[in-house]
């Protein structure tokens, strides 16, 4: 089986340094134990369309040994290059993070490819095996939910924080990956008007049915039941809501 | 060079000044928006026969119910038609009353989409197809698991942009955090929206009369999503760092068998201090803490715990905390929601009575 | 007769040393390479042995007299016996006087030796083949005594009697615990620290070469040779393992059976380990084909083995080499370690949050920043605990003391990034000269005389380490600060309470740098009733907070803090002096009713006039 890793440009969210995409690290770490049930013919590539950012090439210290980059300017569409490079590769199976962290972040991408290559996309995956010729796919809902999918190949998958976590980073690993360069296919994305300013928290609206007295409520010695019935009463508020 | 300042920023995470003073540091409180001086006087429906445009919303309704997100989808479309145009909910079959509800929300059409089972990709062309059929002005999604990927599955299909996440919506300017959260993207509100939860108020106005639209025809679908089966959830098995709702043990409890009883009556995933871990009296995958498990729940009781610097940095982010401690000066008492100053032992007993 | 045939013995006994020296020689040279001062080592050796090695035996002061009778004995008894060669003195009766009295020492001391085990054998002591030890020294002992002091066959059974002794001896040299005696001298001579013997501190890690073919040390071979000179000089004393917080807290990790294992990674058959093992392992691990990786996951880097061992061996540069590789090659730091360093990574300090936060402690305090370009006297680290609430108010307090003494000072605010100290003792030498490397250039921007740090890590760090990557600088302990501020009468304090404190070392202050006397001497200006731990200054144990141990979190029967707060109730002291934001945060995790934990800032602040 051929599979693809989706690598993009990171960024920490505290300092903004280039560091890799957790769900994407996911991703390859899902990909590893895929490879296991398979034969050991399973090749695994990240890719990615844009410069050599140090955050995509620390993904090789995380257990991906192959990387191919298609230098396009960072600004550019990545849709058209990737699209072509799925033309090249026929991967059975490609894997995204379900959201991007340092560019715009809005998880579009996967989809856009999945449209642009006619196949089926699922989100939010947390296990994936093989399954005669689709996959079965383990997704991760709210509050613990799961579903199970099967998919059609190939397909593209997107890696939800719940998977198994991203396998460790080894020095070495990273400095001994094998990084294929190749040109990307110019597509200068239409200026979009946004603005962009520095992050500003904004308050959440909190449970409009939470009571007023239980908020920072303060019960001295009460009776078992009375505290018990207060316990529960709070934890209904928000349950299931 | 940035300039902090922390007391202010303190000041800003005050959620309630009474009866103690209770700081939310997970930026998740902010003001109530219950409004007291909601309309009570017989409230007229209002009817938008000729709208100035449609603006599409999409909620989820799991469970043949609106939850807190829906209506605030259908809040931000409200926001975004104004009084001239109508907001078209574009919904799963809903039992007979809900209309009312979608009304009393603020929605003015209804297109009830037939999806009996899960299926985003057919899902996703019923939308495009009315999208085509009606032109919206705008599209609302609800930024959730399921509403998330149906909103990029309807921009793929439209070859349309998203705006994801929406914290902040007006009929003018959207506003949106990216580049790993450090920066806010504002832009006049785009056809595409998805907003985050909890971010955008519900509407609060005169109910709207909720009149049924046609079903888009149904387009083919290329049918890659084979088949779905949702799995039932023990609370008991969720991975902690999931579970929404936690109950943890801590040096103050001596009966571990009917904890575990209580977290499994309760629908608890069970956690636990150090010490408990240490002792060996839970194992130490319930660690809850620095070296433990850090917690996305929403809901966190903790029996018996003082609430050590390495404890509460594994429930940093847990908006509402249940504390029960026979000392009043534990510093998880400070941390809570709820504290009950009790043995814990004792409470429980009744709690367990009580299920 | 005897005479003649006891001289002869002694030749042949030298040459079968030098034999069993030989194969010694060839067993170290699978190490790699280490450039040594052989003349400068060769030189120094007997200062090395009677000043430094003489000053760590006689903290037992029966081991001392123990080891004085057996290896004095010896070594004259033989030594003279060699210069029977010279006829002259073969001849003289008050040479051969000399040489049974020697004899007589060594037997004295060969029943020394056998009483160290007999009728009861301390747990840190090894049995196997250190039982028959006792015979073969006193056979050589009674054999040469017998056969210079009685003439005809008594003697010549004697010298039998000594042939016995003698060979068992050189047999145990390359097997055995006569092992120690030529590996030690050698290891004295091609020490891999010779500036440890020169006075200095010598604590520091060395840097490791990245671009290396193999990182750190993934098979025996990979230790230098004279490291693997260093391990066979083990004498399995059991000085590291009764001093080890890990092996106290039942945590996999013996210091001694770590040398052993080394030992034994390095030589096929040979008499096995007969010491206590790593608590809770039975089996040989993976690591080297003898360790399992918990074991050196266990130690928190304190150097109370170092500081104790006689034969000088340099145990934490061995843990930490093995780290290196585990962490380097193969990604392995168990626990949170890779989230750690990852944030160390990517964020540069271990707790991943926004640089800016590093101020959050300091709100109001209107702290002057120092920016590029710009001098001041003394520049304050804050290191990472400026992030924990708890070590904030320590910090308060030290700045209160700063201004209460009118000190020019500044902080690097965000600019500052940790020093890297959790990622050198984690193995992760790449990230901590990532960070060295920013630190350095970014301190290069700036100038000021001192830097003053309430963080021994970091001390330690900022002082020993950085000079390999181009930074010097006079870093100061806050402690010693404080000290000078109130010799000097820069702040006066109120007079001295009764409230009976005591204080414990942190292991970067006190052994890696050598600086006990002067928290002491704060302490003796804030109370009359300064108390000691049994365990205190060099010989301090360990709070469980150093190299990475609360990040690798392995599980032992207690816990090192526990233990520590335990030797602190013990001195009846209702106050435990820290100065370490480590040794804060570990020993006020302590469960249950305690002494108070303060750091000695917090203290004089309080105590301020
Ligand atoms: C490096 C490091 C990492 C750590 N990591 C973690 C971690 O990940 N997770 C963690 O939990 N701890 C961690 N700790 C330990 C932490 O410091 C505390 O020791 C621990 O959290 C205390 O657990 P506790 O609250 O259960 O026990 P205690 O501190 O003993 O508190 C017990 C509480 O129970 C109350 N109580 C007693 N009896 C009753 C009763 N009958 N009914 C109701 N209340 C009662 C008491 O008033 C008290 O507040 C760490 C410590 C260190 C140094
Ligand atoms: S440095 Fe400390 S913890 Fe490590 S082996 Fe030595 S004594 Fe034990
Ligand atoms: S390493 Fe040193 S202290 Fe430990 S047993 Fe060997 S000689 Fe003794």
């Amino acid at each position: 089986m051929n599979i693809i890793v989706l690598l993009s440009a990171g960024r920490d969210p505290q300092s903004g340094t280039p560091r890799p995409v957790p769900v994407e690290l996911q991703a390859i770490a899902l990909a590893l134990a895929l490879a296991t049930h398979l034969a050991p013919t399973t090749t695994i590539t990240g890719l990615h369309a844009g410069e050599p950012d140090p955050s995509v090439l620390d993904a090789l210290g995380h257990g991906l040994t192959t990387l191919t980059l298609l230098r396009t300017n960072p600004a550019d569409d990545p849709l058209a290059t990737l699209a072509a490079e799925i033309d090249r590769a026929r991967p059975d199976l490609i894997l995204a993070g379900r959201r991007g962290r340092g560019g715009t972040d809005s998880g579009l991408l996967p989809y856009r490819l999945a449209r642009a290559r006619a196949m089926p996309i699922a989100a939010d995956a947390i296990a994936i095996e093989p399954d005669g010729n689709d996959l079965a796919i383990l997704q991760s809902l709210p509050r613990g939910a799961r579903r199970r999918l099967t998919l059609a190949r190939p397909a593209i998958v997107t890696i939800h924080e719940a998977a198994p976590p991203a396998r460790t980073f080894a020095f070495r690993a990273r400095r001994s990956g094998t990084i294929h360069e190749k040109p990307g296919i110019p597509a200068p994305s239409p200026t979009d008007n946004h603005e962009i300013r520095p992050y500003r928290q904004r308050p959440r609206l909190i449970a409009e049915t939470t009571q007023p007295t239980t908020a920072g409520h303060l019960m001295l010695a009460p009776t078992p039941e009375t505290a018990a019935a207060a316990v529960l009463a709070y934890v209904e508020q928000f349950r299931g809501r | 060079m940035i300039r902090r300042d922390p007391r202010a920023e303190r000041d800003a995470m005050v959620v309630s000044r009474t009866p103690r003073l209770r700081l939310d540091r997970t930026h998740r409180g902010g003001a109530s928006l219950t409004r007291a001086d909601a309309p009570v006087a017989a409230p007229t429906i209002i009817h938008i026969a000729e709208p100035a445009f449609l603006v599409f919303a999409v909620i989820e309704a799991a469970g043949g119910a609106l939850n807190r997100h829906d209506r605030q989808v259908i809040g931000a479309a409200r926001t975004l038609a104004g009084r001239d145009a109508a907001v078209v909910v574009l919904t799963p079959h809903l039992p007979s009353q809900a209309p009312d509800a979608i009304g009393t929300a603020g929605g003015d059409r209804t297109i009830t989409l037939p999806t009996p089972t899960y299926d985003p990709e057919r899902s996703a062309a019923l939308i495009a197809q009315a999208i085509t059929d009606h032109a919206p002005r705008h599209v609302v999604f609800p930024e959730s698991a399921d509403g998330g990927d149906l909103a990029r599955r309807v921009a793929a299909l439209t070859e349309a942009d998203l705006f994801a996440g929406a914290e902040s919506l007006t009929p003018t300017q959207a506003i949106r955090p990216a580049q790993a959260g450090r920066v806010e993207l504002r832009a006049t509100p785009p056809r595409l929206i998805s907003i985050a939860p909890d971010r955008i108020a519900p509407y609060h106005g005169a109910p709207h009369a909720a009149d049924p639209l046609p079903t888009p025809a149904a387009a083919a679908t290329p049918g890659g999503i084979r088949a779905a089966t949702t799995l039932a959830v023990d609370a008991a098995t969720i991975p902690l760092d999931q579970a929404p709702l936690v109950i943890a043990a801590g040096n103050g409890v001596t009966d571990f068998a009917g904890f575990l009883d209580l977290a499994r009556a309760l629908g608890a995933t069970p956690g636990a201090s150090r010490v408990v871990c240490d002792a060996g009296a839970l194992p130490r995958a319930l660690q809850v803490g620095a070296s433990g498990t850090v917690l996305n729940a929403e809901c966190y009781i903790a029996l018996g715990i003082s609430g050590a610097p390495q404890h509460l940095q594994g429930i940093g982010t847990v908006e509402h905390i249940v504390a029960i401690n026979t000392d009043l000066h534990a510093a998880i008492i400070a941390r809570a929601g709820l504290a009950i100053i009790a043995d814990a032992q004792d409470v429980m007993q009744a709690l367990r009575a009580m299920l | 007769m005897a005479f003649g045939a006891l001289v002869l013995l002694a030749w042949l006994l030298l040459a079968g040393v030098a034999v069993q020296v030989g194969r010694l020689g060839l067993r170290w040279r699978r190490g790699a390479g280490a450039s040594v001062d052989w003349l400068g080592g060769l030189r120094a050796l007997p200062r090395r042995y009677l000043v430094d090695v003489h000053a760590v035996v006689a903290r037992k002061p029966a081991s001392s007299v123990m080891h004085q009778a057996i290896a004095g004995g010896l070594l004259a008894a033989t030594g003279l016996l060699l210069l029977a060669a010279i006829p002259a003195l073969f001849a003289a009766a008050l040479y051969w006087l000399l040489i049974a009295l020697a004899f007589a020492v060594a037997l004295v001391g060969a029943v020394l030796v056998r009483r160290r085990r007999v009728p009861v054998k301390p747990a840190s002591l090894s049995a196997g083949a250190f039982l028959t030890l006792p015979a073969y020294l006193g056979a050589y002992a009674a054999g040469g005594l017998i056969a210079t002091l009685l003439p005809g066959v008594p003697g010549l059974l004697g010298v039998a009697l000594a042939a016995f002794g003698g060979i068992g001896l050189v047999a145990q040299i390359t097997g055995g615990p006569m092992r120690h005696a030529v590996a030690g001298a050698l290891h004295l001579a091609a020490h891999p620290r010779p500036a440890r013997f020169a006075g200095g501190a010598a604590s520091d890690l060395v840097p490791l070469d990245l671009d290396a073919a193999r990182l750190g040390v993934g098979t025996i071979g990979d230790f230098a040779w004279n490291r693997l000179l260093g391990f066979d000089a083990c004498i399995q004393c059991g000085r590291c393992e009764e001093a080890c917080p890990a092996f106290a807290a039942g945590q996999p990790l013996n210091p001694k059976a770590l040398i052993q294992d080394f030992c034994a990674a390095n030589r096929k058959g040979g008499t096995a380990y007969a010491g206590s093992p790593h608590p809770g392992i039975a089996s040989p691990g993976p690591v080297l084909g003898v360790l399992h990786a918990e074991t050196l996951w266990s130690c928190t880097t304190c150097r109370a083995c170092v500081a104790a061992c006689p034969m000088m061996i340099e145990h934490v540069d061995a843990v930490i080499d093995i780290r290196r590789n585990l962490t380097l090659e193969h990604g392995a730091a168990p626990g949170k370690a890779d989230a750690v360093l990852a944030a160390l990574r990517y964020a540069g300090n271990t707790g991943g949050l926004a640089p800016a936060q590093r101020l959050d402690f300091a709100a109001g305090l209107k702290l002057r920043v120092l920016a590029p370009g710009e001098a001041v006297d003394t520049l304050l680290w804050l290191g990472d605990g400026a992030f924990d609430r708890r070590y904030g108010a320590t910090l308060r307090a030290l700045i209160g003391i700063m201004r209460a003494a009118k000190l020019d000072f500044a902080v690097l605010g965000p600019a500052e990034r940790d020093c890297g100290d959790l990622a050198r003792r984690l193995g992760d030498e790449a990230g901590f000269a990532a960070q060295a490397t920013v630190n350095v250039a970014m301190l290069g921007t700036m100038s000021f005389t001192r830097i003053v740090t309430a963080d021994p890590h970091a001390l330690h760090v900022l002082r020993q380490e950085y000079p390999a990557f181009g930074g010097h600088y006079t870093v100061v302990h806050h402690t010693a600060l404080i000290d000078e501020l109130i010799t000097t009468n820069r702040i006066t304090l109120g007079p001295a309470t009764d409230t009976v404190i005591t204080y414990h070392d942190p292991c970067y202050l006190g052994r890696y740098n050598g600086e006990t006397a002067a928290p002491r001497r704060v302490l003796a200006r804030l109370t009359g009733q300064a108390v000691e731990m049994a365990r205190a200054r060099e010989a301090s144990f360990c709070c469980g907070g150093g190299g990475g141990a609360p990040v690798t979190d392995i599980p032992g029967k207690q816990r090192i803090p526990d233990l520590r707060m335990e030797q602190a109730r013990e001195t009846g002291a209702s106050l435990v002096a820290v100065a370490c934001p480590g040794c804060t945060a570990m020993l006020e995790g302590v469960i249950g009713p305690r002494p108070l934990v303060r750091d000695i800032a917090e203290l004089v602040h309080e105590a301020l006039q």
